[in-house]
């Protein structure tokens, strides 16, 4: 049941990511919405549960890239892993470390990713600079919205 | 199946998730060293099976997009052209009008000078517009106001390049004219503006259909210039009157062009009435 309650949100959140959220692209950079999740399923269930949902996830998106298959998916399983190390049973984090864990999360899939597809270290600087910049940027403010938002709405809940 | 279920969770959850870490990286190293050829495969087989409900769903919303854009285009295309066809239209008219008056211009003895109408006297009882051709063009005080349909006023007021011109259906303006067949004098007034008669002596044997033109008289308007045909007679409040509702043959307030005969009124060379 917890795996489904992960996985459902996620591919909705997938489906938005290809489709809506063309609409709000600035300057060609979209928020990344399933790094944004997969960093907040890590810290709230742990290293095992953010490394099969960042597979599967990672899994659907190299489907649809298949010569790059099995990329997306290592590269988010390995952050799914050391984000979930974490987990916020244990550590409790405020926003502003999710917010740079966000952020760590984001160049660590993106230099993962860039590696798997074996681009050289020059051509991976270049994408850094160039790709994951501009959409990490985006990515971190509407990801800060979404931390503030579930942290004040735990607040409520408390 | 249960067993097989449990293992693999309990595998999963080994070491705080190191488990999943290994059979996932594994998964993803095994997907990654395959050829292009068998990629193809596992896409066309996924995208065929599992993923059909997230690809429709994908597809769908794209072919909203797509079509939302395209009706903006249409749209923004569609005004665009029907502005074109509106201004072609009116071209069209309006060469049409000016062939009509090239016609005219040429057949006249007099010499004329066409003005377009610029601006409109905005009561409810419009008796004047302005044109665009004043003494600069020759234009004086009191020149007939024609079209190639028949009269339609006088110049009452000239300024460098713009002229006034009262219409026939001024109540303050007066013309005298005849009625064609039977030669007798009347004169055109109107009393709201739309509607003209031509007051004629009680004993006028003028009827229905009969055409109206201007007599002369007066000396600012020559002589069988057309100016409309009786609708209906009736006698007059007078019993020596007889009143006859007239048509004008050029509707003054459906202008845009007219012409100015230049000709001076005739008692004006003669230092006045």
């Amino acid at each position: 049941v917890r795996s489904l309650k992960i996985l459902i949100p996620g591919i909705i959140l997938l489906v938005l990511q290809v489709t809506v959220l063309q609409l709000i692209r600035v300057y060609h950079a979209v928020p990344d919405l399933l790094i944004i999740y997969l960093v907040f399923v890590a810290l709230k269930y742990g290293s095992m549960h953010a490394v099969v949902f960042g597979f599967i996830i990672g899994m659907m998106q190299d489907v649809y890239n298949y010569p790059t298959l099995g990329a997306t998916a290592l590269a988010n399983t390995v952050v799914g892993f050391i984000v979930g190390i974490f987990q916020e049973q244990f550590i409790r984090l405020d926003i502003i470390s999710k917010i740079l864990m966000l952020a760590l999360a984001f160049v660590l899939r993106d230099v993962i990713y860039s590696m798997a597809i074996q681009l050289n270290s020059e051509t991976i600087l270049s994408v850094l600079k160039s790709r994951s910049l501009p959409h990490g940027i985006y990515t971190l403010i509407v990801g800060t919205l979404f931390f503030y938002i579930n942290r004040s709405h735990r607040h409520k809940n408390v | 199946l249960k067993f097989l279920y449990n293992s693999l969770v309990k595998f999963l959850a080994l070491g705080s998730g190191s488990g999943a870490l290994f059979l996932c990286v594994a998964l993803s190293i095994y997907f990654l060293t395959r050829d292009l050829e068998e990629k193809r495969t596992i896409f066309e087989v996924a995208t065929s099976t599992i993923l059909l409900p997230a690809t429709s769903t994908m597809s769908w919303v794209n072919n909203i997009k797509l079509l939302s854009e395209a009706n903006e285009r249409l749209l923004r295309e569609n005004t665009r052209l029907k502005l074109l066809h509106d201004q072609m239209v009116q071209q069209s008219k309006e060469n049409d009008r000016l062939r009509e008056y090239l016609n005219f211009k040429k057949e006249q003895d007099f010499s004329l000078r066409l003005g377009q109408i610029i601006s409109r006297d905005p009561g409810r009882l419009s008796a004047t517009f302005m044109i665009n051709i004043g003494s600069a063009d020759s234009i004086k005080t009191n020149m007939p106001v024609v079209t190639p349909r028949g009269l339609v006023g006088k110049t009452v007021k000239v300024f460098q390049n713009q002229s006034l011109v009262q219409i026939l259906t001024d109540p303050l303006m007066k013309v005298s004219v005849l009625e064609n067949r039977t030669r007798t004098v009347g004169t055109l007034e109107s009393v709201d503006s739309y509607t003209s008669f031509v007051v004629f002596p009680g004993h006028a044997e003028v009827r229905t259909g009969d055409t109206i033109v201007t007599s002369g008289y007066g000396g600012v308007f020559p002589k069988g210039i057309m100016v409309g045909t009786i609708e209906e007679t009736r006698p007059g409040e007078l019993e020596v009157l007889k009143n006859a509702k007239i048509i004008l043959t050029q509707n003054p307030y459906y202008l845009e062009e007219v012409f100015v005969i230049i000709r001076e009124a005739e008692w004006h060379n003669r230092g006045g009435l």
